[in-house]
């Protein structure tokens, strides 16, 4: 198929095969009587001993090409061309017999969702036993043996006990563990991690990851690591190579690769994401235009060009050969050499001229919200108390089950059980949105998550946004219809956007409609739970710039919700940092990256992965133990269980006290503000190699 | 677990009551004159009102309702308007006749279609998967008299293997072959279809998890992937679905019983229900619901006990 | 809407680049078309539907199609077996069977669709709301659909039949009764899935009302199970309206139906077994023709 040359691995002949060496590979799925290819003529291979990056927007063919080197592909995919070898055998040709053989033996592999990946009904240690009775053929006692030696490798507490659990008796960090553990145990020449850590929280993930690596350099595994978050790829791997749309565009060293881009996606890639340090007032993000080509359609030459900004007539015809920029470094573009030169089409905001420090919006005063179900009472939101400000866009962070979505429900009025005081505008509001004032309802709205579901499939984008008109304006046939217009232009949407329902729009013009919807009353607050993190990065960034925007044009206030630190980083005038229920540290955004926050918060900032490992600060501290459950809270302080910088018995026993450490940045610790900056400073991060 | 049973138990313990009201309303209430029901049309007004007198009729709703279901907790189920004996021996009698044919028909349904299930779920897709569901589908919804009614010019009329009339066996293998094959087969197609069906679903639905792919992948050969991890996950559900079905069955053999003259509750209670016969016919409906909602009742709890999940948080 | 004033709104200048270009709109017609070419390639589902299309024109149009009048009398010629003359043989008082089945498909393709369409009303209604109010509401309902589900539904329907009188209105009434409880059941769960959407908190956030988001949310997306559940109703409404007809409380005398005319030929068994097998043979298609349209429409819904 395609004639291109592959990859050349430098390195002496007679040396060892590679571990893994993909050649040409096309693979496309049947739906419907159609075949829509997913990988284009991918090739790449894996030394003996090296971590190999392959990173990509989702729905660019990173789990087909896994699938493949598992040869676990789904019924109707079909392998189209090219060849799979591990350690020089030839995978594609190889009889059940010899599969059974190398997996789990001396192929293995992590996956994405770990919850669902191990079985419900077996205990733990027999899923790990089983790997040695058939590959070592050990017995059932020296087999269980086994397990329990392995599950101490991946740190697990207790493993006697570990092993004699189900799988939902245990966290979700745990579960990963588990499935690394069942993944190592027969010590494996090649590992496939495929987003071991999606769905993981930051705390959390960044052990894993930890965990990983020690690992890897204890046993010497080859690794195929799948991951979208390019942070990650730089911190575990060695080589990277970069996918668009089932083809590889770029490959190379990872730090040439993602400090040095030399393809037009690479670069996008890295520049769409906000970095730290960056806010809105100063700079608008750069968002790569378009979406990913639809799975079945046709692509051009060069897949990119659609959406590149260096495209000429060549690159619609011409398919750009792999060129090589550097020892080990290639791209697949016409135009390598103009890459470094693209100019950063981000520029900076237009000015914020929202004045701060006007008076408080919205104010929240010993929130609580508790579920009941039979035997336990889990308080997710555990006396909560917080300010908006009027035009001031407030972030709020923290792990699942920190109640921070519990939270947002509350302030809109979606939780109607909720106690605790709300005022908005200096008026005392009812906890249940149906029992509020037209003007408040109007005044209060909400971006949710996912639009997939916040948008009835049904409803075309003009049915929909006419509804919200009606409702939240009162307006009616040929003003609404014109405010419709104006909504759709206020969220970048063109008229021909109109008459389309939901599913035939991208998840970044979804979200679109979300928000115009939520925008159609005029809001004074607007809680935004998530409204990024179901959208691929190089469409979060212009939805990050529209609700920048809006905010600029109008004037109101966010709640910003999120589990992405960058993201809120970006956004956020204030940062409120939610754990267990209740909030521990509120600051300027700021201030909460600087010594002197919580030993929680600095938990979270040290857990982001950044795209330069050796980068100072890095990795300072890390969070060993489980969260809590919300139904049974830890007493005293409800960190003291995972803190590192726990002081001993008064942070078990007693509830912290509010530190103020000026200008509004207060937290909630026993140690104070001057003590606690100076062992942020100070302290030499315990460095795991 | 003690906690669960007695949530579901209470949980039947209420729909009975439910089910008891229905019956009462059905049988007592909605035919309006209740003495003129029994009597016939060529009563006297007279001892149509005597009859109502007798039964209570004219009393308030809530009382009646309460006599009513108070002598039937009791054990006192009163007579037979058209048969002239005592409800209690009659229905119950009954009842295990249908028990007998029910779990004969049963034992063999559930093993062939459990079999056929699972052969079609690992093909999935193949021809053999498509046989099985065809043939389920086909016959699912086929009414009784009709299969029944070929089965009887073929078997019995014809070929003369069976009897025309089935009776009651007696404990003699032979004579439960004979006696019950023919009126097992017609409910035992239609559960085919049903439980068939339900065991390729969840069969395959387990076989889709990423916990089947983790097995696959972890070089364990097909067989064992199939019985340690894939069937125990896919015959929890099935598990509960078969019992469940087995409380309906017993109910629904009327047709099947009628067609081949053989004794069970279900033949009672249509035939009760031509002659007017309240008493016996309200008796027979709530022995059969009260039989359905214990198996609900037994099918939760076995499905509990055989999944950690729920075992462990109950 | 209306194509000439598409350009009305020129896109802000410093958002051009951000322009995502790729609302396709003939993916959603496409993905339309996709889906009737799945159901015209499913082979169960083509079968399903000839047999069944041709039970309905037959049922409004069997005049055209009978060879004699189904209710002509030839004592002197009854129960003859199948011949050139009558291709299906004769019944007891000497008619015509081949006719007599062809003229019998009337009555329950009339009663089953009315019975289906009355269970499909309340069992919408019902599940709808037991879904959407759930609480005490939802927990009262769903106990008294327990309550219903735990009757055998042919005892149920005799008890019923028996109480009001057997007429072809009360079967309707009775059939539609019976599955209320199934229906409601399916749509209460699509209900409650649905409902934990964030469409339905985006509506209550805009002040919608109850009644509204039931009936103008939740109920369009109800639609594909829906449509399903309505098919497998169906088949069980021949099924059970036959059945009764079979236990003589449906139809009387000297109606073609053919639940009564297997009932009645049920006597002439050992003589003269065409007289029964034919009108069984013609539910036996019926009823499995419903069954590969289910079959295959579940199959192109899921795929």
């Amino acid at each position: 198929m395609s004639a291109e040359p592959t990859s050349v691995i430098t390195g002496d002949a007679n040396e060892a095969p590679p571990a893994v060496e993909i050649r040409d590979l096309v693979v496309s799925y049947r739906r419907r009587r159609r075949n829509l290819q997913v990988l284009r003529g991918v090739s790449l291979a894996i030394q003996p001993g090296e971590a190999y990056g392959l990173v990509g927007e989702s729905g660019c063919g990173k789990t087909t090409v896994a699938m493949t080197l598992m040869r676990y592909l789904p019924p109707n995919a079909v392998i189209d061309d090219g060849s799979v070898s591990l350690e020089g055998e030839d995978m594609l040709g190889m009889s059940p017999a010899q599969l059974r053989e190398l997996r789990g033996n001396r192929l293995a592999m992590v996956y994405q969702e770990t919850a669902s990946s191990l079985n419900p009904t077996l205990r733990i240690g027999e899923q790990i036993a089983e790997v040695y009775r058939y590959h070592r053929a050990m017995g059932r006692a020296e087999a269980a043996d086994a397990a329990r030696e392995m599950l101490t490798r991946v740190q697990l507490a207790d493993p006697g006990r570990v092993a004699r659990r189900y799988p939902h008796e245990m966290s979700g960090g745990q579960k990963q563990r588990v499935v690394i553990a069942m993944a190592l145990a027969t010590n494996p020449h090649v590992l496939v991690l495929d987003e071991p850590t999606t769905g993981l929280d930051t705390t959390v993930e960044a052990e894993v990851l930890e965990l990983v690596a020690g690992l890897r350099s204890d046993y010497g595994t080859s690794v195929l690591f799948i991951s979208h978050n390019l942070g990650i790829v730089a911190q575990m791997c060695e080589r990277v190579g970069v996918l668009y749309a089932g083809r590889l565009v770029e490959e190379g060293a990872a730090q040439h690769v993602l400090t040095e881009p030399k393809h037009p996606y690479t670069l996008a890639l890295l520049r769409c994401v906000p970095r730290m340090g960056m806010h809105k007032d100063t700079m608008r993000l750069d968002p790569i235009p378009g979406s990913l080509p639809a799975l079945g359609t046709d692509v051009p030459a060069c897949v990119f060009a659609d959406r590149c900004s260096i495209t000429e007539d060549r690159c619609h015809t011409q398919a750009p050969p792999l060129v090589p920029v550097a020892s080990g470094h290639t791209s697949r573009c016409h135009f390598v050499d103009a890459v470094s030169k693209i100019p950063p089409r981000a520029f900076p905001s237009p000015a914020d001229k929202s004045d701060d420090a006007s008076e408080p919006l919205l104010l929240v005063e010993d929130a609580r919200k508790t579920y009941s179900a039979p035997g336990q009472h889990v308080e997710a939101v555990a006396g909560v108390s917080l300010e908006v400000h009027r035009g001031e866009i407030l972030g709020v962070v923290g792990e699942s089950g920190s109640g921070k979505s519990t939270l947002a429900r509350c302030v809109v009025g979606l939780d109607n059980s909720s106690a605790g005081t709300l005022s908005f505008g200096g008026i005392s509001i009812s906890p249940a949105a149906r029992r509020r004032r037209h003007a408040l309802r109007r005044a209060v709205q909400m971006v949710f998550q996912d639009p997939d579901t916040s948008l009835n499939p049904r409803r075309s984008v003009r049915r929909l946004l006419l509804r919200s008109v009606r409702l939240l304006r009162g307006e009616r046939g040929r003003t609404a219809d014109l405010r419709v217009r104006q909504l759709l232009a206020d969220v970048r949407l063109e008229p021909r956007h109109l008459e389309v329902k939901p599913a035939a729009l991208s998840g970044g013009l979804k979200q679109r409609v979300a928000i115009a919807s939520a925008f159609a009353g005029e809001p004074e607050l607007v809680v935004c739970d998530e409204p990024v993190s179901s959208l691929d990065v190089s469409v979060q960034a212009a939805i990050l710039n529209l609700l920048s925007d809006l905010h600029v044009d109008r004037q109101l206030s966010y709640i910003l919700i999120s589990h992405d630190l960058g993201v809120v980083r970006y956004l956020s005038d204030r940062i409120a940092v939610m754990y267990l229920g209740e909030i521990v540290e509120v600051g300027s955004a700021e201030e909460m990256f600087k010594p002197g926050h919580h030993p929680y918060t600095e938990a979270l900032v040290s857990a982001i992965p950044s795209l330069n490992p050796t980068e100072p600060g890095r990795g300072r501290i890390r969070l060993t133990g489980t969260i809590p459950s919300p139904a049974n809270p830890p007493s005293g302080c409800r960190f003291h269980t995972r803190c590192p910088r726990a002081i001993g018995d008064l942070c078990r026993t007693e509830k912290p006290p509010w530190q103020h450490d000026g200008d509004g940045h207060t937290y909630r610790c026993h140690i104070p503000p001057t003590e606690l900056r100076a062992l942020q400073t100070h302290d030499d991060p315990p460095m795991t190699s | 677990m003690i906690r669960l049973i007695g949530r579901r138990v209470a949980a039947a313990l209420f729909t009975l009551l439910l089910v008891s009201v229905i019956v009462f309303l059905i049988s007592q209430v909605l035919p309006g004159d209740i003495g003129r029901t029994i009597l016939g049309p060529y009563a006297t007004a007279e001892q149509v009102a005597r009859l109502n007198e007798q039964l209570g009729a004219n009393d308030p709703l809530i009382a009646r309702y309460g006599n009513w279901i108070s002598s039937f907790v009791i054990g006192d189920w009163g007579s037979s308007h058209a048969l002239s004996v005592a409800v209690r021996p009659l229905v119950l009698e009954r009842f295990v006749n249908s028990l007998i044919l029910g779990t004969y028909a049963f034992v063999i349904v559930v093993v062939i279609s459990i079999l056929l299930g699972v052969v079609a779920a690992l093909g999935e897709g193949k021809l053999r998967d498509r046989a099985v569901s065809i043939a389920g589908f086909s016959l699912i919804a086929m009414p009784e008299f009709v299969s029944g009614t070929v089965l009887l010019v073929v078997f019995a009329v014809r070929l003369q293997w069976f009897p025309v009339v089935s009776t009651v066996p007696s404990l003699s293998p032979s004579d439960i072959v004979t006696q019950l094959t023919l009126p097992a087969v017609p409910v035992m197609l239609i559960m085919f279809g049903y439980i068939s069906r339900m065991t390729r679903e969840g069969t395959v639905d387990v076989l889709h998890t990423n916990y089947t792919r983790t097995a696959f992948l972890k070089g364990l050969p097909r067989r064992t992937v199939i019985r340690r991890h894939v069937l125990r996950n896919a015959m929890l559900p099935t598990v509960s679905v078969v019992m469940l079905q087995f409380g309906y069955m017993v109910g629904g053999l009327a047709v099947t019983e009628i067609l081949f003259g053989y004794p069970g509750i279900g033949k009672l209670a249509v035939d009760s229900a031509a002659a007017n016969d309240l008493p016996v016919l309200s008796a027979c409906v709530l022995v059969i619901a009260a039989f359905y909602m214990t198996m609900n009742v037994i099918a939760d709890v076995v499905y509990a006990a055989l999944n950690p999940q729920i075992r462990a948080s109950s | 809407m209306t194509a000439g004033r598409k350009q009305t709104q020129a896109p802000m200048e410093a958002t051009v680049d951000e322009q995502p270009p790729v609302a396709e709109p003939s993916a959603r017609r496409r993905a339309r078309r996709d889906l009737v070419r799945a159901l015209l390639r499913s082979k169960t589902f083509m079968v399903g539907c000839a047999i069944l299309l041709w039970w309905v024109l037959d049922s409004v149009a069997w005049s055209l199609f009978v060879p004699t009048d189904p209710q002509a009398l030839d004592p002197t010629n009854a129960l003859a077996a199948p011949s050139a003359q009558h291709w299906l043989g004769t019944d007891n008082l000497g008619r015509d069977v081949l006719s007599r089945v062809l003229a019998g498909a009337t009555t329950v393709l009339g009663i089953a669709p009315a019975a289906t369409l009355l269970a499909l009303l309340l069992g919408t209604t019902i599940g709808l709301a037991a879904g959407y109010y759930r609480g005490w509401f939802d927990e009262l309902i769903t106990r008294l659909l327990d309550a219903f589900l735990a009757f055998p539904p042919i005892v149920v329907a005799v008890l019923a039949l028996a109480v009001v009188g057997a007429s072809n209105v009360a079967v309707i009434l009775v059939t539609g009764l019976l599955f209320v409880p199934n229906v409601a059941r399916t749509v209460r769960s699509v209900v409650l899935q649905e409902r934990s959407r964030d469409y339905i908190a985006a509506a209550r956030l805009r002040g919608e009302r109850g009644p509204y988001i039931m009936v103008a949310e939740i109920l369009p997306n109800v639609g594909g199970p829906l449509m399903v559940e309505a098919t497998v109703r169906f088949g069980y409404a021949v099924f059970t309206v036959a059945t009764l007809s079979f236990l003589g409380l449906g139809l009387q005398q000297p109606s073609p139906d053919w639940g009564l005319a297997i009932s009645l030929g049920r006597s002439y068994l050992q003589v003269a077994p065409w007289v029964v097998l034919a009108p069984a043979l013609a539910l036996a298609t019926l009823v499995v023709s419903i069954n590969l349209v289910v079959d295959g429409l579940r199959q192109v819904i899921e795929e």
